[in-house]
């Protein structure tokens, strides 16, 4: 996907100057968190589960070479074919190849993250593939030809009247009112069901890879992803290395946190485990069965300080909780995954050059880590991404060189006491009347859009030296 | 507590509280104090690096911790009254000597010692105070610092101290858990979206109706009262030790000497 | 694409902490153990069984007889559907219940479009997400699941279980008895969809009602 990360500020402006969005947004902040919170209370043991599968997922990344072998064994031994692409443009050769290969015309694909990263529709489309995106949010997006805004709700900022429109103009079905989500729903249904039955190939993503018995976990609300694995004749599913888990009951476990971390539900309505082609005696069911495993520097972040990053099991969570999120909206992070998951994973993924922008859009305010179902660190990873955009020069030089004054400065107590006392003075002297400053020679970020209160007077270290003197004296 | 020397706290100033706002440091030292505490300011303090350290300037940030951890190691604890400053000594100095085992273990030694101002007075010294001899004359709001809430376990030490010191019920914020868009640099880095979540936290403390606002963090506190004064809000904004400590002679946060 | 395999493999084996030998992987593994059991709605597995196909929007029919069940669904189809045929797959026990007493006249297949209703039979069930359990192979085509528009489930009550781990364990008998289907589907309610703005409506792609019929005594009201 065309990446514009370094445009984070300007893009979070165009998303606030749309009150409507925002508002919709602000709502989503409030709502989603509080569903999520019962949720979970009612979950009971969310801390004990959360280490559990922390556990298992650790467990599977430090041994992940067996667990991706042992996988590939059982789709192999149950009929299937296990790709191995090494970035995106392997990724979509391999799927190109497969679809060419059966003279497809006509792919369904469900949603999918690994293939929003690698642009495989665009790839396909390229080629003279038709591709329709079947989970209604990304099928309203593909319609609106924008990229997502939320990795669980694709469409999250679109508002009823927005999809009303894109399907009045989109749809060639004469006039009719679409007034309310029900009839757009329903709409929706009739154009995608002549989809899924047209579809030569079905392209999925997995929520989870389970090595003991080669199949892969698909969680859905629609059944889409299920039609796309039953009823064209080449069936691929596409994910990544660092999604398979030992056996069938870790990918439950992770199941119950992902659910009710993702939707506040306790269970998606479809919950499908797939392996394999149709046998002999089956009356349906693809007659190929591919699984397309993408790297694409996950062997980089294996190993590294930023390993946790690779428990993510994509639930959206942070996203929902993060105030900058909420604020700045889904696509001002440039590319496929916004938010805090998006902030550390872009950057990984893409290169900081491209993106090192977003591990600044942080307060550490830790709300993310805490609700993370996989208990990722984001805040400590964020800050040494900062510390790589430091080191390597990306960071703005008069921060840097700001901060190290500061540093400095703040190890020579004495000057320091001298220093800042003159500051404090001017500064309550400036604002004394007024109680706080309008401006602020170097700090116009802060003044720009609050008052700086003013000091109280003399320092406290100078306050109490004073009376400590006094003190002795008497 | 069962010994009978009073143990003795080294006060933790921050640097906010010591430029701009001493009679934070004055309430905490008079609530020690009362809590039957001796009390300690090492002047060789300055800051605790945290604009350093969430920027990632991490080997700038060591001697910093360094002097801190000297210059604190001989206190029985050593009290902020700030969660983000006491979550930065308690959680990010060992992490910052994950190298340099000597200085870890000095870290997590002193980590072990380091409270915040409210957490320190309930859970620490289990502090009753007497009954309030006058009941409050105006109302108040609560804002929980996320360094307090999420690293320092701060919410219902500051509640119970106000309710039991003060007679104070507070009438609570919507969204509570929500950072206030300070977060140190952040807010000159990316000014129009602190502006938004400091606009969203003012617009919540001023829909409880309260006259004050009340919090731990003074960093929190500045931007909340700064956003306020911006926008000609009538709204007092003051460090919680101030209110415990009934140090109100000087003006609100970012008000003027009316 | 074997030299993209040959090197995927080899960077995760550099990067990987461990290098543990097969057995030494199993065996840690086994000292992990499964997750903490999880909660129920209620003590009892079928009160809580019936209280999550409810917040799940399934609806629910109880019976002590299979017989019973075709009278039911009899019922059921016609009310809703206005006809009286019905799809199912080559399930042994769907096979032999006495479908001409109840009226219903039955096509063993894989649904296609045209089939506005179809009727499974459960192999297990779950308390703990009020899920369905059904296998994807002759005895029930995956398309019957998700091309109509109402999907009805029979469930045995012998065949519920109170949670996944217990689920996976009889999963694995079920399929050294009759083998590994090509897929596993835990079914817990109608298509649905909040994609619009997060209101949630029904029969997204697939069925629109999920109902269920639940058969055996203890199921029936005192």
């Amino acid at each position: 996907m065309k990446q514009d990360s370094l445009q984070f500020l300007n893009k979070a402006h165009d998303h606030m100057a749309r009150p409507e969005l925002r508002q919709h947004m602000d709502r989503l902040g409030v709502t989603l968190p509080l569903a999520r919170e019962q949720a979970i209370a009612q979950l009971g043991n969310f801390e004990q589960l959360r280490e559990h599968v922390k556990n298992i997922k650790n467990h599977t990344l430090e041994n992940l070479d067996y667990y991706l072998t042992r996988y590939e064994e059982q789709v192999i031994q149950r009929g299937g074919k296990v790709h191995w692409a090494r970035n995106a443009d392997e990724f979509n050769g391999i799927v190109l190849d497969i679809c060419k290969k059966h003279d497809a015309q006509r792919v369904g694909k469900g949603k999918s993250m690994v293939t929003e990263e690698t642009d495989l529709t665009a790839h396909l489309q390229h080629h003279g593939l038709e591709v329709t995106e079947t989970d209604l949010g990304e099928y309203i997006i593909q319609l609106a030809e924008e990229p997502p805004s939320h990795i669980v709700s694709p469409a999250f900022h679109k508002s009823v009247n927005d999809i009303r429109e894109l399907f009045l103009e989109k749809h060639d079905l004469g006039e009719r009112e679409l007034a309310d989500p029900d009839s757009l729903v329903q709409e929706a249904r009739q154009i995608l069901r002549a989809k899924f039955l047209a579809a030569d190939v079905g392209i999925i993503g997995a929520n989870a890879l389970i090595a003991e018995d080669g199949r892969s976990m698909l969680v859905t609300n629609e059944g889409n992803g299920d039609l796309l694995s039953t009823l064209p004749k080449v069936h691929i599913v596409c994910a990544t290395i660092d999604k398979v888990l030992p056996r069938p009951e870790d990918a439950t476990a992770l199941l119950r946190l992902l659910v009710r971390s993702a939707t506040a539900a306790v269970m998606s309505a479809y919950t499908s485990f797939y392996c394999g082609p149709r046998g002999e005696v089956d009356l349906d069911g693809p007659e190929e069965f591919h699984v397309v495993l993408l790297d694409n520097r996950r062997s980089d972040i294996l190993g590294s300080q930023y390993e946790e990053m690779l428990r993510c099991m994509r639930c959206g969570a942070c996203l929902n909780h993060c105030p900058i999120y909420i604020g700045a909206g889904g696509h001002a992070y440039g590319w496929v995954y916004p938010g805090p998951m998006g902030s550390v994973l872009t950057p990984l993924l893409t290169g900081l050059e491209q993106s090192h922008t977003l591990p600044n859009a942080c307060t550490a305010c830790g709300r993310c880590a805490e609700v993370c179902p996989a208990a990722i660190p984001l805040p400590d990873l964020l800050r040494d991404l900062r510390a790589e955009e430091r080191e390597r020069g990306l960071s703005p030089l008069h921060w840097r060189l700001g901060l190290k004054l500061h540093a400095w400065l703040a190890r020579l107590p004495r000057l320091y006491q001298v220093l800042t006392g003159l500051i404090v003075r001017l500064l309550h002297l400036c604002g004394r009347r007024r109680g706080a400053l309008r401006s602020l020679l170097l700090s116009n970020g802060w003044t720009q859009v609050r008052d700086f209160p003013a000091p109280q007077g003399k320092t406290f270290k100078q306050q109490w030296k004073q009376r400590q003197r006094e003190q002795s004296r008497e | 507590m069962s010994e009978a020397q009073p143990r003795t706290v080294g006060l933790f100033v921050t640097c906010l509280a010591d430029l701009f706002r001493p009679s934070v440091a004055f309430s905490s030292i008079a609530l020690l104090e009362q809590a039957g505490c001796a009390v300690e300011v090492p002047q060789q303090q300055t800051c605790c690096g945290q604009p350093g350290y969430n920027t990632g300037a991490f080997a700038d940030t060591r001697p910093l911790a360094q002097q801190v951890i000297e210059t604190f190691s001989d206190y029985d604890w050593v009290v902020a009254p700030s969660g983000s400053c006491a979550g930065m000594i308690k959680h990010h100095y060992p992490a910052l000597f994950k190298d340099l085992p000597e200085w870890e273990i000095r870290a997590q030694e002193l980590a072990a010692r380091t409270w915040e101002l409210t957490s320190f007075l309930v859970d620490v010294l289990d502090y009753q105070a007497g009954q309030p001899t006058t009941s409050p004359e105006k109302t108040y709001t609560y804002h929980d610092g996320c360094a307090g809430l999420r690293e320092m376990g701060v919410k219902q030490q500051p509640r119970q101290l106000l309710k039991s010191m003060q007679g104070i019920e507070l009438m609570e914020l919507e969204q509570t858990e929500v950072c206030c868009g300070f977060g140190g640099t952040f807010c000159a880095k990316m000014p129009e979206i602190s502006e938004k979540m400091v606009s969203d936290k003012l617009d919540c403390a001023l829909a409880t109706g309260a006259d004050v606002l009340l919090g731990g963090d003074l960093g929190c506190l500045m931007n909340i009262s700064g956003r306020a004064r911006r926008l000609g809000q009538e709204l007092e904004v003051r460090h919680v030790a101030e209110v415990l400590a009934q140090d109100l002679d000087g003006p609100g946060i970012g008000e003027g000497e009316a | 694409m074997s030299e993209a395999r040959a090197d995927i493999l080899g960077r995760v084996r550099r990067a990987q902490r461990s290098k543990l030998q097969q057995h030494e992987i199993l065996e840690a593994l086994t000292e992990l153990g499964v997750a903490p059991p999880a909660p129920r709605d209620a003590e009892d597995i079928l009160e809580s069984f019936k209280l999550r196909l409810k917040l799940n929007h399934a609806s629910l029919e109880a019976c002590a007889t299979r017989a019973e069940a075709v009278q039911l669904i009899s019922h059921y189809v016609y009310q809703r559907c206005r006809t009286r045929k019905v799809v199912t797959g080559y399930d042994p026990r769907l096979a032999a219940m006495p479908w001409r007493d109840g009226g219903v006249l039955v096509r063993f297949d894989a649904a296609t479009a045209e089939d506005p209703l179809s009727i499974s039979y459960a192999k297990l069930a779950i308390a703990e997400s009020g899920s369905l359990i059904l296998f994807s192979n002759r005895s029930n085509p995956a398309a019957n699941n998700w091309l109509v528009q109402d999907h009805i489930i029979l469930l045995d009550q012998q065949d519920l279980v109170a949670d996944f781990e217990q689920a996976w364990e009889k999963i694995r008998e079920h399929q050294i008895e009759t083998g590994s289907p090509r897929g596993i589907s835990f079914i817990s309610g109608p298509s649905s969809t909040a994609d619009i703005k997060g209101h949630l409506v029904f029969g997204a792609h697939g069925p629109q009602r999920l109902h269920i019929i639940f058969i055996g005594p203890e199921a029936l009201p005192p």
